[in-house]
């Protein structure tokens, strides 16, 4: 679940806080766990809920707040550059990459960057992915397939932006 | 190799890039703060009476503010009665304060 949290929300500190609300609401709810999903379902979709819960409110506050001069109001993209996020289980020679793909990631509508994550950082089968977002199989293709279309285009910008040889 | 080649295989990099990753794990004191946050838990559960024990609470506390009200309102009357009553009441006040 740590790994989950910090694909999303690419902070190992509000990652850790998160895994560990998952865990504490694991433990008080375990016997309000009805067994038509898997545990592992459940878990996952508590964690991928905490999560999208964190990043509305960080939205929110991007918005609204006084760190709204610091972000584009509508978009919610900072106006400066924010500090790059490294994901630790990254092997060393990918790091690079692997940084402007998190950039990118960052950039996506919720819905698609959390089906994004569990299937390219957590690498879950459709399926498992269908049950845990509670939608179709088939409409998991279809964000998945959107996520990739945007992910390619801002790829596209940022290769640009940066004139990366 | 042009641009747009160089392009399309840096972007087809980016998107391999999470491709054999390890699994990221949490520091060492996350199990701790699980622990406290549990800890804290217990604390708010203590605090968090259902509704009907706070309102039967309320009841409580409000009847006994009303009763020493009422108390202490009929003690005052009944002292200030036995004052009134009384004709040699400042005199025997007087008495006691008589400096001999």
């Amino acid at each position: 679940m740590f790994n989950t949290a910090i694909g999303l929300v690419q902070d190992h500190g509000v990652a850790e806080d998160i895994a560990q609300e998952v865990f504490v609401t694991v433990f008080k709810s375990i016997l309000s766990f009805n067994e038509r999903s898997s545990m592992s379902t459940w878990i996952y979709r508590i964690t991928v809920n905490k999560c999208l819960d964190h990043l509305r409110a960080r939205n929110r506050q991007k918005r609204n707040g006084l760190s709204g001069m610091l972000f584009h109001t509508e978009s919610g993209d900072p106006l400066h550059d924010k500090p790059t996020f490294d994901h630790p289980g990254i092997l060393l020679e990918k790091k690079e990459k692997a940084r402007y793909l998190f950039e990118a990631i960052e950039s996506l509508p919720e819905n698609q960057k959390a089906i994004f994550v569990l299937s390219q950082v957590e690498e879950l089968p459709q399926k498992d992915i269908a049950e845990i977002m509670n939608l179709s199989i088939k409409a998991v293709e279809s964000l998945l397939q959107r996520a990739k279309a945007n992910l390619r285009k801002k790829l596209e910008h940022i290769y640009d932006r940066r004139n990366i040889k | 190799m042009d641009n747009n080649t160089n392009k399309e295989k840096w972007i087809s990099e980016a998107f391999d890039s999470t491709r054999g990753m390890n699994r990221a794990a949490p520091g060492d004191a996350f199990f701790t703060g699980i622990m406290s946050k549990l800890e804290t838990g217990k604390t708010a559960a203590v605090i968090q009476l259902p509704v009907k024990q706070w309102a039967a609470a309320a009841v409580i506390l409000l009847a006994l503010n009303i009763g020493s009200v009422v108390y202490f309102a009929n003690r005052g009357k009944q002292a200030g009665g036995t004052a009134a009553g009384n004709p040699l009441a400042s005199e025997m006040q007087l008495e006691t304060s008589y400096n001999y």
